[in-house]
């Protein structure tokens, strides 16, 4: 059975005066860097609670590894481990103007239905693609599966950009590649921004 | 129980322990939970409507999609469902919420003496923060600001790092 609910069961009444949160998912193929892009928003908007930036390098020193963001939102210990996403999460940042709900979603091809539930619950999203890799099949599967749910507005962030030294014309040949993509299957508002998130 | 918890995590276990026995002795199909995906990061991963499996476990990486509004609500056999309708809203929410209905809250999230308790749990494994917020007003003007954890004074969740996960994926709320 399924129950559908036409009051805003989980919206929060008490925001009725502010500016309604604003729902961004992160996609994109797996180690693209979608984890790494968030724990560096929120560190670099001081969002960090107390604490955490000190709990995230306890976590990779235990397991021999650098300093990796990403043990932000990979809370299961599977998801460290592996040093992949397995279940989507969700974390807020606040700005003086509006909430913005940050949406983290897994990037591999066995946890798609973990995406699709992060993708369903958000009004816009960004796709990371690595600028190295280039397009591959989930960033396909994953832009398919946002213009399916209805997210028409799609920021496209070129990743690592730092791993093709900065190269404007690796940046465009990614963008180019994505942009005709998203065109054939009818997404229209898209931006294109070169990053080098870690 | 699960003896090789870590000493504050076996006592916050004891709850889990009397949930499952209260949901047996009386066969409920369903638990409306308080829970926040803002409290702690292992509920962020939850679901509106998190079915449980046998014994009440929650298995975080096998869990069932969910879209928009549209909620499964088949109850697993032999087990039930958890209920979160609060999952969305953050802890500020809940005072604004607080004020605006004129709720009474227990006197404990109030401070005196420059403590006030910001969350609480069980005795002997919940302390108070360092806090001057003496009102309602007061706690939200806090929120709007302060960048401690709202679960920074229960000691289950700091003691090892996945002890919070062994807890949830048995059952804890």
């Amino acid at each position: 059975m399924h129950l559908s609910f036409n009051i805003p069961l989980s919206t929060p009444l008490t925001q009725a005066n502010a500016a309604e949160a604003l729902r961004i998912v992160i996609v994109g193929h797996v180690d693209h860097g979608k984890s790494s892009l968030i724990g560096r928003l929120l560190h670099d908007t001081g969002s960090l609670p107390n604490g955490k930036l000190a709990a995230i390098e306890a976590a990779c020193a235990k397991r021999g590894m650098p300093f990796e963001f990403a043990f932000l939102l990979d809370a299961l210990q599977a998801e460290r481990d592996q040093g992949v996403t397995i279940e989507t999460s969700q974390i807020r940042l606040r700005s003086a103007d509006r909430d913005i709900v940050i949406i983290d979603a897994p990037g591999h091809r066995e946890f798609l239905k973990n995406m699709v539930t992060g993708a369903a619950q958000s009004d816009a999203a960004v796709l990371v693609i690595d600028a190295v890799e280039g397009m591959r099949e989930q960033s396909r599967r994953h832009a398919y599966l946002l213009s399916l749910l209805g997210i028409g507005q799609i920021v496209v962030a070129v990743n690592k950009m730092d791993l093709v030294g900065y190269d404007r014309s690796r940046f465009e040949a990614v963008a180019q590649d994505c942009r005709s993509y998203l065109a054939r299957i009818g997404v229209a508002h898209e931006r294109f921004v070169p990053i080098s998130a870690r | 129980m699960d003896d090789t918890l870590p000493p504050a995590s076996r006592f916050a276990a004891r709850k889990t322990l009397g949930l499952k026995e209260v949901t047996q002795k009386y066969g409920f199909t369903g638990i409306v939970a308080g829970i926040r995906r803002d409290e702690q990061p292992m509920r962020s991963k939850e679901r509106v409507f998190s079915p449980r499996g046998v014994d009440g476990a929650w298995d975080v990486q096998d869990q069932p999609p969910e879209f928009w509004g549209q909620y499964n609500t088949d109850v697993p056999p032999g087990s039930h469902l958890r209920v979160h309708p609060l999952l969305r809203w953050t802890e500020l929410d809940i005072w604004l919420y607080i004020r605006r209905e004129g709720i009474p809250v227990v006197p404990l999230y109030f401070a005196r003496d420059g403590k006030r308790y910001r969350s609480l749990g069980e005795i002997g494994i919940t302390f108070p923060i360092e806090s001057n917020a003496a009102s309602v007003d007061d706690i939200i003007a806090e929120l709007q600001t302060t960048r401690t954890e709202e679960r920074s004074g229960r000691a289950m969740d700091h003691e090892s790092e996945d002890a919070f996960e062994r807890l949830r994926a048995d059952g804890y709320m």
